[in-house]
């Protein structure tokens, strides 16, 4: 890939100062069982050339709203309403129908550029906007001017950082091969990214920067590679061998965990990426592989078959302390550890399906996300740890769905029947 | 029983021949009989000693071993793909006689690099698959050095269960999944 996955990151142009949420607004979504926020997204004013762009916007707004959890999206049906009503002011005619919230826009695209210029608005407390900003990029990233609007309505009205902007890098088939692939999160704009006519598996963001990290055999044996923001692929030197896998990064990005049968069977090892030296960290006759970080970087969760099946093993960052995490089902993969640190999801296999589990860390306690529905492999974790992305087969190939951490609220994002292992980016400052 | 190299060779040569090369048709169309027949030259009296009337002594034919290429081997499967048991990397007796033949062409084509492929059937996870499929490719290699065959020119590589050769998604195709296989490299 050549063009830069950095190109879609710097997008919004910030006008106004951020003003504190007001008390009303806030408040709602406090404590437990919160009422959501009724928030009305009407088309941004737009001249006949962006009008379809206007459309474009006000719909993605609404569907990252709705994903978020946080919001109810009054009907756009009810908004036409707003133009003949009585009241006094334009945010009092919207409180009319129902919305305690309003983002009110223009947007032209000229010169192949959007230009969207949103203002947030407490039906309330109308006299000052919450926000006025302004978005600009190529006209081919309405999508993301519009994803980056709706985290700031999140942030503004929940005090917490949205998802909206993030990324979904994974695995699909590409010829006889299988390329690295990323989307946005909800699935819209899909790109390959690697060119290998090889096999490529699961890429793992760096917690703190645009770089990917994931296994490739394009040049015989697999090994890992490392995809760079200026879009060049480099070769992670690893511990030797004849297989380098399964690559996850430490939580400051300076270090790479992965499994390595450098010393004669697969075994968890570190590399440093600047001394390029690995230490290895695990020593059993066994299968020793998929190691993840926890985000403190203190513990490492792997899979290991030394007590017969594979099952989830956490050790200290050093190699040492190592204890059994998963007992249940009889076969355990895929640990990812949510960004709190207070959860591991995994695919766990019973009666010969796979499905998604979240373990309590504090508690061992689990919970079992998916229901025998096809195989339900590969979990991570939204930047939020409010939503997990995994692979599933319910509709014979494999494709990409989300959920909530809790179950629910499952989405389908691909289509393709061959898609796999996905990693969700992380949200960088 | 020890086969020179040459002779083992020529061997496969020979057979790689004659499972290729015999069914070349006649031509179908008989050749005319022209009208006007070439003037037979008038034999001159023999002014030397006289030669024998053929070759003398009858020349033996020339073989030279042809080198097959390294697709040709692949292709005619000399080495043999072995097969195995569910989420296990035993090399099981039908497999071991097998890795005996395939030990055997080994030592006797020793300056081959050969790339001991392990692979796994799709039921367990992608993750953990690449690491058994390694362990799978490690037992065969080791094992073929135990019966002597060159362990530096054998690269054990897993591909995990990312190259089924079934597509199917039965025990009849798992089974033919889960196997080492063997790629001869230039």
């Amino acid at each position: 890939m050549r063009r830069s996955i950095l190109a879609a990151a710097v997008i919004a142009a910030s006008a106004a100062a951020q003003e504190p949420p007001p008390e009303g607004l806030s408040g709602v979504i406090s404590g437990q069982g919160f009422t959501k926020i009724k928030i009305a997204i009407p088309e941004p004013a737009a001249d006949a050339l962006s009008r379809e762009a206007a459309r474009e916007i006000a719909q993605t707004v609404r569907d990252d709203l709705d994903f978020s959890g946080y919001f109810e999206i009054v009907d756009p049906s009810l908004y036409p309403l707003t133009a003949t009503s009585p009241e006094a002011t334009p945010a009092a005619a919207w409180a009319s129908v129902g919305a305690a919230g309003v983002a009110l826009g223009n947007v032209s695209m000229n010169g192949g550029k959007v230009d969207l210029r949103a203002k947030l608005l407490n039906t309330a407390a109308p006299g000052t906007a919450l926000f006025d900003r302004r978005y600009g990029g190529p006209s081919d990233l309405v999508r993301r001017v519009a994803h980056q609007l709706a985290d700031d309505i999140v942030q503004q009205l929940t005090g917490q950082p949205g998802i909206a902007s993030t990324w979904i890098a994974f695995v699909g088939k590409h010829g006889k091969g299988k390329e690295i692939y990323m989307m946005d999160y909800d699935g819209r704009r899909v790109r390959r990214i690697t060119t290998t006519a090889s096999i490529n598996l699961m890429p793992t963001w760096s917690p703190v920067a645009q770089r990917l990290a994931f296994m490739s055999w394009r040049t015989g044996p697999p090994s890992i590679d490392v995809l760079d923001a200026d879009g060049k692929v480099n070769r992670a030197t690893t511990a030797g061998g004849t297989m380098n896998i399964s690559p996850d990064w430490s939580p400051d990005g300076k270090k790479i965990v992965y499994a390595s049968n450098a010393a004669g069977n697969a075994e968890i090892f570190m590399l440093d990426l600047a001394s390029k030296r690995s230490t290895r960290l695990t020593s059993s006759p066994a299968i020793d592989t998929s190691p993840t970080f926890s985000p403190n970087g203190r513990e490492i969760a792997f899979t290991s078959d030394r007590a017969g099946p594979p099952q989830i093993y956490v050790m200290d960052a050093e190699g040492l302390n190592v204890r059994r995490l998963t007992t249940d089902g009889n076969y355990a993969d895929a640990a990812a550890w949510s960004p709190k640190g207070d959860k591991i999801a995994y695919a766990s296999r019973v009666e010969g399906r796979f499905d998604v589990v979240v373990l309590d860390v504090p508690t061992g306690a689990t919970t079992r996300l998916t229901h025998g529905e096809g195989n339900n492999e590969n979990p991570r974790w939204s930047p939020d740890g409010r939503h997990i992305v995994f692979a599933s087969s319910r509709t014979g190939g494999y494709d990409l769905y989300t959920m909530r951490a809790d179950g629910t609220d499952v989405r389908r994002l691909t289509r393709g029947g061959d898609a796999q292992t996905p990693d969700w980016s992380h949200r960088l400052p | 029983m020890k086969m020179s190299r040459v002779t083992a060779l020529a061997i496969v040569a020979a057979l790689t021949l004659a499972a290729s090369g015999c069914k070349k048709k006649a031509p179908e169309t008989v050749p005319q009989t022209t009208a006007s027949p070439t003037p037979i030259e008038e034999s001159k009296p023999a002014d030397t000693a006289p030669t024998a009337a053929e070759p003398f002594p009858p020349q033996n034919v020339q073989t030279t071993p042809v080198e097959q290429s390294i697709d040709d081997l692949n292709r005619a499967g000399v080495l043999k793909t072995i097969y195995f048991a569910y989420d296990s990397n035993d090399i099981d007796q039908a497999a071991t006689a097998i890795l005996q033949g395939n030990a055997t062409w080994l030592k006797g084509h020793a300056k081959y690099n050969v790339e001991v492929g392990g692979h796994c059937d799709e039921r367990g996870s992608i993750g953990y698959n690449v690491a058994l499929g390694d362990r799978r490719a490690n037992a065969v290699k080791s094992y073929l050095v135990s019966l002597g065959a060159d362990g530096s020119k054998l690269v054990a590589v897993s591909y995990g269960e990312e190259k089924p050769a079934d597509p199917g998604h039965e025990e009849a195709a798992f089974a033919k999944n889960r196997r080492a296989e063997f790629t001869i490299k230039p």
